[in-house]
């Protein structure tokens, strides 16, 4: 779930960024009417919580084992805005000390995990766990495991968009995509059955038997519980509906920088639609005058002076020597200690 | 005090039924792993180490560069640079780098393999991008090895992000290991007391998190109760 | 040869760490009661953890009952679930090794697993709860415990299994008069039965027939 640098373009993870700031601004000041001062420290507690959740290896079938992401959990327990806020920092910590998803993909990677997952599936859990009928225990284990189940599976979906509108939005002057090749007519199946089939049950099971325990032995730690405070959806619109805002117009930002919109034409996305199941674009009018064997060549090293490419060799070749020779040498320096 | 029964004191020949406890073993190694990199962050390079404010930025505006990149010669460039100072290391250090930014160009590689076999034509696309995430990994990768976390976490104060945050991360960051810990104890007694068929894994693993989320909260009492006791005054 | 038997083992952590031991030798033959003393950072818990076979030493070897244990050996699950069942361990820490909701579940956590009929699953924890005289928790969580009760609770579990060979580490530490008391002469029906105890704490706390041998790190 977590996506990696250069999957998605410069401008698509500055326009998720953008996205989160005011989902983050929402969030913090909730979280600061919400929250009394003793509880404040729990956001940080709650992120650590969620980076170690994330890292479990929850048992699936016959030895093998997979991760959750835990967002709705946390927004069980923490309640939703201090898990919109606990999340994106364990994202924060995962892409920038452990490498895991990318630091220009961070606000992307926040928008799925750290908003759409934690509010979906929260919002889902509270109005089934109303109409199942309040109080019951199972009922609300229930609405959890749904809950966590739509939330991951809306987070993949947003994902998966995320990668699907790449290719029609940023490629080169022969049409090739220049970050993820694939549409949303392959993207959104290759995120989704997955996820449908796979993580969101882990999302779903892990949800439910850690919120079991909980319920059995501290229920009054579980947000909202204690005070019996219900919380209203409505209270999000607001900021639901800026963000839907700022997706719908992200195409018009793209207009208005004049990246390939002019080649998003019509014709386009019926030949997305007419072509399913393959990649969307198979080259119809470049197939021609585009074969494997053309590109390297010329197309490289065209642009730049002789010399540059030289030094630029000399220095590249010398320095992977230079690393396979200390590699090389790694596994005897090993046996002579 | 009463006498122990017969059936501890008996000679009980056991054999143990077949069944994975995969998950724990897996887990305590993700979490070892963890408390290694945060613990123990041997930067590689201390003597000339530019302030982590001055790298964090650069390592941001390299990476959009990088992503923007579409051509041979930038990417020439990044790889000259790149490696070039990779090799001054030593092969340890350098097996880190290389290890996670080679696994992560093969996932890609992997992920791109349909898109190459359904349009040859965007070949060189796609090894550009696998190109891109290996050069991509391998900076973050050299930035984490060369940069201490708390280091990382006075950058972004530096940045003018809110203090609210960057408390919070601070936080965040010590309570990944108190808690970490504490998954690492209540696993490794799990493993020891693991001996046979558990057919209620699934209370298992809700026991080991919900167990964590217990104690995280009293820990959150407790570090209140601390920051109110050395004159805090609920000013974030 | 031992019934538990380090020979000459060295043992680092991480290779550029400095090593724990160098050339260490412990051993216990069965039915006997060893105490470990040594400070902190005199390698105790690293002691404990090479016996638990969570660590294995670099160089030398740990044998137990005749067999060598590695890494590879304890690789394969079922031997793994046969050694950990041989060796009881109660952390320092009782706290952290509770994970179930009630008393009654975490005691017979291990039995369960073991495949026997419920009706002995509840005897053996019926009777582990008998042997510490806390019958009345079994429906209580143990999160909800005080640290003595946790510590009772933890040792129950531990026995339930039935182990060969007890280890203790500071079984004393953080128990009243009353309780630390109980546990000693459960230490005696222990031994009387002919289990192997390797246990670290304070001498004060002992009783001298109670123990065989004192081992300082």
């Amino acid at each position: 779930m977590h996506i990696p640098e250069n999957y998605l373009s410069p401008a698509t993870c500055a326009v998720m960024m953008t996205a989160m700031v005011p989902v983050w601004g929402h969030a913090i000041k909730k979280i600061k009417t919400e929250l009394t001062p003793e509880k404040m420290p729990m956001l940080g507690v709650g992120a650590a919580f969620s980076f170690l959740a994330m890292m479990f290896n929850v048992p699936l079938v016959g030895g093998t084992t997979g991760h959750a992401v835990g967002g709705t959990l946390i927004a069980i327990l923490f309640g939703p805005n201090a898990a919109c806020i606990a999340v994106s920092i364990a994202l924060l910590i995962q892409a920038v000390i452990f490498g895991d998803g990318g630091i220009l993909a961070f606000g992307a990677n926040c928008f799925n995990m750290a908003f759409v997952l934690p509010y979906v599936g929260y919002a889902v859990y509270r109005s089934l766990k109303n109409r199942f009928g309040g109080h019951l225990d199972r009922a609300g284990l229930v609405a959890a495991a749904i809950g966590s189940y739509i939330g991951m599976n809306a987070a993949a979906f947003f994902a998966a968009i995320e990668f699907g509108i790449q290719p029609l939005l940023f490629k080169d002057a022969s049409g090739q995509a220049l970050y993820c090749p694939y549409p949303p007519s392959v993207s959104i199946p290759a995120m989704m059955i997955p996820h449908l089939v796979v993580a969101g049950i882990v999302e779903a099971v892990f949800t439910v038997c850690v919120l079991a325990f909980v319920k059995n032995v501290a229920p009054d730690l579980i947000y909202g519980e204690a005070t019996g405070q219900k919380e209203k959806a409505s209270s999000h619109f607001p900021i639901f509906a800026l963000v839907a805002v700022l997706i719908a117009a992200t195409p018009l930002g793209l207009l208005a920088t004049g990246t390939a919109w002019g080649e998003w034409g019509a014709d386009e996305i019926a030949e997305i639609e007419t072509n399913g199941e393959a990649l969307g674009y198979t080259p119809q009018g470049l197939a021609d005058g585009w074969e494997l064997s053309v590109p390297m060549p010329d197309y490289s090293l065209d642009g730049m002076g002789e010399v540059v490419a030289y030094i630029l060799s000399a220095i590249i070749g010398v320095a992977l020597l230079i690393i396979a020779f200390k590699l090389f040498s790694l596994p005897l320096q090993a046996k002579r200690e | 005090m009463n006498e122990l029964p017969d059936w501890m004191i008996e000679d009980d020949i056991y054999v143990p039924p077949k069944d994975g406890g995969a998950f724990i073993v897996k887990t305590l190694q993700t979490i070892a792993e963890i408390m290694t990199r945060i613990q123990v962050q041997h930067g590689h390079e201390k003597r000339f180490a530019l302030p982590a404010t001055v790298k964090f930025v650069a390592l941001i505006g390299l990476l959009i560069i990088l992503s923007l990149s579409h051509e041979p010669l930038p990417l020439l460039i990044f790889a000259a640079f790149i490696h070039a100072y990779l090799c001054t290391w030593s092969a340890r250090d350098i097996w880190l780098i290389l290890k996670t930014a080679l696994f992560a160009a093969v996932v890609a590689f992997v992920l791109l393999l349909p898109a190459i076999i359904f349009s040859p034509a965007g070949l060189i696309r796609c090894l550009v991008i696998v190109i891109k995430v290996f050069f991509g990994v391998e900076m973050v990768n050299i930035f984490n090895h060369t940069t201490q976390w708390n280091h990382i976490t006075s950058a972004l104060r530096k940045l003018h992000i809110p203090a609210v945050f960057v408390f919070t991360l601070d936080i965040t960051l010590k309570y990944i290991v108190l808690l970490g810990e504490l998954i690492d104890g209540l696993l490794t007694a799990l493993l020891l007391r693991s001996v046979g068929k558990n057919d209620g894994k699934y209370n298992t693993v809700g026991g080991v998190m919900g167990v964590t989320f217990l104690r995280s909260a009293e820990m959150n009492q407790q570090m209140y109760e601390a920051m109110r006791c050395r004159g805090f005054t609920d000013d974030y | 040869m031992h019934y538990i038997e380090l020979s000459d083992v060295t043992f680092a952590y991480a290779p550029d760490e400095p090593a724990v031991f160098c050339g260490f030798s412990f051993f216990a033959k069965k039915g006997e009661c060893v105490i470990v003393r040594g400070d902190n950072g005199t390698g105790k818990s690293t002691l404990f953890r090479l016996l638990n076979g969570l660590s294995f030493p670099q160089k030398g070897r740990f044998m137990f009952d005749g067999e060598e244990i590695t890494a590879a050996y304890l690789k394969d699950n079922r031997n793994a679930k046969g050694f950990h069942k041989r060796i009881g361990y109660l952390f320092q820490n009782a706290d952290i090794m509770l994970f179930n909701g009630k008393v009654y579940d975490e005691v017979a956590f291990g039995p369960r697993q073991m495949g026997l009929p419920e009706a002995d699953v509840k005897q053996r924890t019926e009777d582990c709860l008998a042997l510490f005289d806390i019958m009345d928790l079994s429906d209580k969580a143990p999160y909800h415990l005080s640290g003595g009760q946790k510590k009772k609770v933890a040792f129950a579990a531990v026995l339930s299994l039935s182990p060969d060979v007890v280890i203790l580490d500071e079984p004393f530490a953080g128990l009243d008069r009353k309780t630390a008391a109980q546990v000693v002469d459960l230490l005696y029906s222990l031994k009387k039965s002919g289990k192997t105890i390797i246990l670290a704490t304070h001498l004060d706390e002992m009783p001298d027939d109670l123990y065989d041998r004192v081992v300082c790190l």
